[in-house]
């Protein structure tokens, strides 16, 4: 065995380990990327790629595949080099939905199984999944639902956990009259009911980085999300330091509180930190109050060290961002979900 | 021409297409497969301004060697062994890369995506090139190379020598039937991503180990190509796969395009790898190596096994079945005894295998002294002409049954226990396996698996290439084909390497045996006797040797 | 590597190397006389002159043909049948359609210098012109025309290059032609990407200049609906000799000669631009290749002893087809001569050029010019 080294994939912003004696493909693959590839013998290339930063060492291969002026300007063949030092590569070729989540998107047909509000206007709505259809997701990512008797289609964010198997959960708000969740308290949509649900996607999952602390942001039924990705860590044992801001209304908007506050003693060195933007939230309030994004800016301070997951209305997103570049953090290590509403182009950005 | 501005430029290129309004386009070659507009990513950015110099500079360095190959007198240590068999896959190689070229426009029509059709225009260029560097690579082996013979008639032969259909397969597959079938599923995901870029990988290798390196230096111009086109055809078969209804016609189109290429490329490639080269180091990996570690480990685990969750279904019982063919069944070295065999048909000479070939055989696979050995010995024996001698084609004491032809893969159906006999289409057809069978009976209808597959190809063709010639005398048959060289008697083909115009084998040494069809035979059986001789058949082999006869009660 | 005689003792390798040796083997060319020893030429076709090209060498008979020497016939079909390439692809008909040899002769080489030199030499001239300060001193209404003129025709070139050129290639009946048939895809694929690239060039380096303009013009503008419907027609026919003959028999001489040649390659210099010459130039010249080609192809055919009459019949009625499509979108084109500043020339005095071109290269063949155009 020789050294370990870290290769960091651009721009899809992916990173693994490699010895020094593999090639850097045969540790992507080791790590179950499936990066592009043809004849692994250096002379197709089809692993052409671009050493943005680092050093790697070369295999013999063909001067055709890779000519000595491209290698000179920094391009390297995947299935022949090896990594000296970690290495910052900016792939060429590569599917961006394969390589992203790993995880196709597949169409299957789920069962309401449980549809309950837990405030005034946000529910709780569980699907149950065919088990012969073996959908697969990552924590943090999303789905597109079908409004019932339409084409049109809707996207919400999982709170469950892949352990959970053919369990899919929800937190929705309820617009009165929205296409999708209008029909939650009218009866439009009831238990037993059939959905078609395509997905998974989005990119709202987390990356793999150890050493930089965990900021998580989130409005409404943008808990969502970040409730999957507490849920996943609790169950791996993570011990990033972590907090997670949440804004609502008033105490009455406020839910999940209880699994919340578990968490705090579940998950290592985790805060959970509600903050109400009510002008009068009460006398039972002990708790933040104001804009959430101005609690963050009072309690935190550097924000240079961590990475930040954002999710939620379009507006606390936007806030949330503007804050974090001015405090410092890198765009890139800024990760976050709109919930645009459908008037409003759909999909997540990053 | 720096990334960011190639990047910048791909784009701009982008703007070139639109959405027609006056017609609606005309479906030129039709597919069965379903595809909705995606916006898939051409993810090479090749853009023509840089791609010319780039191939530019790839030929001046191709040509250059070609120079300098002639220069410093290349063919004074050319092994002959090596060469003669080039004579054959030369002659095949440009029809497969120019029908590549063709095969564009059924992948362009049938994929709405204009930005994937930019990249497939410019494989179809590609390709072009690839066929003709290679005919041009094959010019200058008939100037410079001993004896041109062979390669003098390169194009009439492949259209007319048996070996020549067998390949092209790979080449008409391309081309013809479903769009999406041949030119994505059969061209690209498996003949180039699979056994072209990989095996064509070995095949410069051992050219080298035997004094050419011309050869490796065009291939590897060629091959550095191969990566546009191993994406697009990854491109393509994941918008196949996000349309559920294209689910069973891609399992369909894996099953034959695995099982047709194992049949027809490991036939080639293994014989000329194995019994084409002179190097016998032990070090060196038998095609059966190579084969596991590039088609079994890089291709079938890493490249198809992740696609099975994106719902593609993988015959892994036809992966299984190949390697049990080349490694248990003895696939190449039954291939290569019967191209050995039918030499006389060739247009091209065999050298017969010696002692350190035997030894190096027995090394790589155990056993196959037993199996091969004395047969090899037979051949050398019987390569020399002794008055009235018959070739071993036709020699009793060979000791080997001519086999009968598989329909599909059209490579004879040499693992003898193996063979399908079925009545298809009104005719009595034998197949090389289970997996051929199904590809003619199945797989190549109006319907499968219930649903209407109206696009789907036909195999059609006078398959059984010795149908062609049945009763006719063979040395009027190899006059017939043109393999006589230019004194008007000598054959092109030899049973050996030596050029003693007196030990060369002449039209005369070949008259009085008459070429049969074993299909024609077969079909003029009652069904009875043609039962009892297909059990018979079947109970052949290894190395040909014909069945004994059955031990009582069966 | 080395090459005569090594003596074994001399290729030893150090410990541990296993490498295959250099063996003397005197295979060369000329070692020694057997029959056949000197057969150095492909023999299985005639070649035009004593002694075959290289073009000859390496295309002729690399397609098969039953007509030639395939001998169990094509083995794969199309659903209803047809099979390789059928001759029935097309309503005209050869004696032997093998008679065709590319008067270009392209192959290989050609086709990657030719492009190559092209792309270099518009690469220069656009530097050149931006370090010298030329587009500068464009006028505003000439920058206009090649926004959105010039770069609307890119349009037409790429329709051509990848939705007619590009799939005629899968169907000639030999591979002379269409080796051909792709070769002109090639060209006018690089033409379509010189131009638009030309265009981004532009939008950096010339004040104002819209870099999208071109696709409103060529989607939308009355002027530009002409031309684009004859190419949309064009690549809605499933005729490949048809496809062949409409560009470049009637498109390439009505319209392409018409706008490039009559009217860009005329008016830039006066409008102070001698770049967008150089890029229409090679194009151009590519153009001129595929109709020389055309010509002697039609030539053969219009000649044929057998299908002659019923060629030259089935071409008139293709030229009564194309025609006045290609007038028609000649003659929406025309403002385009009246929005630049520099009005030298008229409308009609290009178009006829155009039509004059267009009218002897058909009567040559001995096909009529249709009435009217
Ligand atoms: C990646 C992604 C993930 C998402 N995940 C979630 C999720 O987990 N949970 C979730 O609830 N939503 C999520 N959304 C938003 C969700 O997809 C819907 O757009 C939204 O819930 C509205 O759906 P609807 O059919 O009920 O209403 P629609 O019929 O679409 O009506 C909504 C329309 O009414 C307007 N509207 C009505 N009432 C209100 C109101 N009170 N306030 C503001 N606007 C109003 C909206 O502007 C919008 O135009 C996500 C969106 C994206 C893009
Ligand atoms: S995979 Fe072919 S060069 Fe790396
Ligand atoms: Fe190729
Ligand atoms: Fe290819």
């Amino acid at each position: 065995m020789g050294d370990k080294h870290t290769i960091r994939l651009q721009p899809v912003d992916i990173e693994f380990e490699v010895d020094e004696d593999e090639t850097i493909l045969d540790g992507a693959f080791r790590q179950g990327l499936m990066l592009m590839h043809g004849c692994k013998e250096g002379q197709c290339a089809a692993c052409k790629s671009f050493v943005l930063e680092g050093e790697v060492d070369m295999d013999k291969y063909s001067t055709f595949a890779l000519p000595d002026f491209e290698e000179e300007e920094g391009w390297t063949l995947l299935c022949k080099a090896h990594a000296v030092s970690d290495v910052d590569i900016e792939l060429v070729n590569y599917d961006e939905e394969v390589l992203r989540s790993g995880i196709p998107t597949k169409q299957v047909v789920a069962t309401v199984a449980e549809l309950e509000p837990l405030t005034s206007d946000i529910w709780r709505l569980a699907l149950d999944l065919d088990p012969a259809d073996g959908f697969e997701y990552k924590p943090g990512q999303y789905v597109d639902i079908t409004v019932p008797g339409t084409d049109d289609v809707r996207s919400f964010s999982m709170a469950s956990v892949p352990s959970t198997p053919n369990r899919l959960e929800f937190m929705i708000r309820h617009y009165p009259g929205g296409k999708f969740a209008g029909g939650f308290a009218d009866g439009t949509l009831q238990v037993g009911h059939e959905l078609d649900v395509k997905g998974p996607f989005g990119s709202f999952t987390l990356r793999d980085r150890p050493e930089r602390r965990l900021l998580f942001i989130g409005g409404g039924a943008g808990m969502a999300p970040i409730v999957s990705l507490l849920r996943a860590r609790r169950e791996a044992g993570c011990t990033r330091r972590s907090v997670f801001y949440y804004g609502a209304r008033g105490t009455a908007d406020l839910f999940q509180v209880d699994e919340l506050e578990g968490l705090q003693h579940q998950l290592a060195d985790f805060a959970f930190v509600p903050v109400l933007s009510d002008a009068d939230p009460g006398p039972d309030w002990t708790g933040e109050t104001g804009f959430v994004t101005d609690v963050v800016a009072r309690l935190e301070g550097d924000l240079r060290d961590v990475d930040a997951y954002l999710c939620g209305p379009p507006p606390m997103v936007d806030a949330a961002m503007e804050l974090l570049l001015a405090q410092g953090l890198a765009e890139d290590r800024i990760y976050f979900d709109k919930f645009t509403t459908s008037a409003e182009t759909e999909g997540s950005s990053l | 021409m720096s990334r960011a501005s190639i990047t910048k430029a791909h784009e701009k290129i982008q703007e070139l297409s639109w959405d027609p309004t006056f017609v609606t386009p005309v479906e030129k070659y039709a597919t069965d497969y379903t595809f909705e507009k995606a916006p898939k990513k051409d993810p090479l950015k090749q853009v023509l301004r840089s791609y010319f110099p780039m191939e530019e500079e790839k030929d001046n360095r191709v040509f250059g060697a070609m120079d300098g190959a002639i220069r410093g007198n290349m063919f004074r240590q050319v092994q002959e062994r090596w060469m003669e068999w080039q004579k054959l896959f030369l002659a095949i190689i440009p029809f497969p890369e120019i029908s590549a070229a063709r095969a564009m426009p059924l992948a362009i029509g049938a994929v709405p995506n204009p930005e994937l059709h930019n990249g497939l225009a410019i494989q179809m260029i590609d390709e072009v090139r690839h066929s003709t560097i290679q005919m041009n690579l094959k010019r200058l082996y008939m100037n410079h190379y001993i004896d041109p013979a062979g390669f003098d008639i390169t194009e009439k032969a492949f259209s007319n020598c048996y070996a020549g259909t067998i390949g092209r397969q790979f080449g008409e597959g391309f081309i013809t039937g479903d769009a999406i079938t041949a030119a994505n599923m059969y061209l690209t995901i498996v003949a180039e991503t699979a056994f072209t870029n990989v095996l064509f990988v070995a095949m410069p290798g051992e050219a080298a180990a035997n004094g050419d390196y011309l050869l490796p230096t065009v291939f590897h111009s060629v091959q550095s190509d191969e990566s546009r086109h191993i994406s697009n055809g990854y491109s393509i078969i994941l918008m196949a796969l996000a349309d559920e209804r294209n689910r069973e016609l891609l399992e369909r189109d894996l099953r034959y395009a695995w099982w047709n290429n194992h049949a027809v490329v490991d036939a080639a490639i293994g014989t000329f790898i194995e019994y084409g080269t002179k190097d016998r180091r032990k070090e060196r990996d038998s095609y059966a190596e190579m084969w596991r570690k590039w088609i079994y480990d890089d291709y079938y685990r890493s490249y198809l096994l992740p696609l099975e969750k994106y719902g593609l279904t993988i015959p892994h019982d036809l992966v299984e079945e190949s390697w049990n063919r080349i490694w248990n069944k003895g696939y190449v070295h039954e291939t290569a005894q019967f191209f050995s065999t039918g030499w006389p048909l060739n247009f091209w000479r065999i050298d017969g295998m010696d002692d350190t070939d035997f030894e190096w055989f027995e090394h790589k696979y155990p056993g196959w002294y037993d199996k091969y050995g004395v047969w090899w010995e037979r051949y050398t024996e019987m390569s020399k002409k002794a008055a009235g001698g018959a070739p071993i084609t036709f020699n009793a004491g060979a000791d080997y049954e001519y086999p009968h032809r598989c329909w599909s893969c059209m490579v004879p159906c040499l693992i003898r226990e193996d063979t399908v006999m079925d009545e298809v289409d009104g005719q009595v057809r034998t197949y090389c396996s289970e997996g051929c069978h199904w590809t003619d009976t199945v797989a190549f209808r109006p319907e499968y698996q219930g649903r209407a597959t109206p696009s789907m190809g036909r195999l059609t063709g006078k398959r059984e290439w010795e149908t062609m010639y049945d009763g006719v005398d063979l040395a009027e048959v190899v006059e017939d084909l043109g393999y006589v060289r230019d004194d008007g008697k000598t054959t092109i083909p030899q049973p050996h390497l030596d050029l003693d115009p007196d030990k060369m084998w002449t039209l005369d040494d070949l008259r009085g045996y008459t070429v049969g069809s074993p299909n024609v035979a077969l079909n003029g059986l009652s069904p009875e006797d043609r039962e009892t001789a297909m059990q018979k058949y079947r109970r052949g082999g290894p190395g040909g040797r014909p069945a004994r006869e059955p031990i009582a009660a069966d | 590597m080395s090459t005569t005689e090594a003596k074994p003792e001399a290729t030893e390798t150090p410990e541990g190397r296993n490498v295959p040796r250099p063996v003397f083997t005197d295979a060369e060319a000329g070692a020694k006389e057997f029959p056949s020893s000197t057969s150095r030429k492909y023999s299985y076709f005639e070649p035009r002159k004593r002694k075959a090209s290289v073009y000859e060498d390496v295309t002729v008979d690399v397609q098969p043909d039953n007509d030639r020497h395939l001998l169990q016939g094509w083995i794969y079909a199309f659903a209803d049948g047809s099979s390789g390439y059928p001759k029935e692809w097309t309503g005209l008909k050869s004696s032997d359609w093998h008679k065709f040899l590319d008067p270009n002769e392209e192959w290989e080489q050609t086709i990657f210098r030719n492009a190559s030199s092209i792309v270099r030499q518009v690469q220069a001239s656009v530097a050149n012109a931006s370090a010298a300060g030329s587009f500068e001193t464009w006028a505003k209404s000439w920058t206009r025309v090649v926004e959105q003129h010039v770069g609307a025709w890119a349009h037409a070139e790429h329709g051509l290059g990848l939705y007619v050129y590009t799939p005629a290639q899968r169907d000639g009946p030999t591979n002379m032609i269409n080796n051909a048939l792709s070769v002109a895809a090639t060209h006018k694929l690089r033409f379509a990407q010189d131009l638009i690239l030309y265009n981004l060039d532009l939008t950096d380096k010339v004040d104002g200049f819209d870099g999208q303009a071109h696709m409103a013009t060529w989607q939308t503008d009355p002027v530009w609906a002409g031309v684009r419907e004859m190419v949309e027609n064009i690549t809605a026919t499933r005729d490949w000799a048809e496809q062949f003959f409409a560009t470049a028999l009637v498109f390439e001489p009505l319209v392409g000669e018409l706008f490039r040649s009559h009217f860009v390659m005329q008016v830039a210099a006066i409008h102070g631009d001698f770049v967008t010459p150089t890029v229409i130039g090679g194009g151009e010249a590519d153009a001129a290749r595929e109709q020389r080609g055309a010509r002697h192809l039609f030539e053969l055919l219009v000649k044929d002893e057998a299908h002659g009459p019923a060629n030259v019949a089935l071409l008139d009625e293709w030229a009564a087809k194309w025609a006045p499509q290609a007038e028609k979108a000649a003659r929406l084109l025309q403002p385009i001569w009246s929005q630049i500043p520099e009005k030298t020339l008229r409308f009609e005095d290009s178009y006829d050029r155009a039509q004059a071109r267009f009218s002897s290269q058909l009567s040559d063949l001995g096909i009529s010019t249709p009435e009217g155009a």
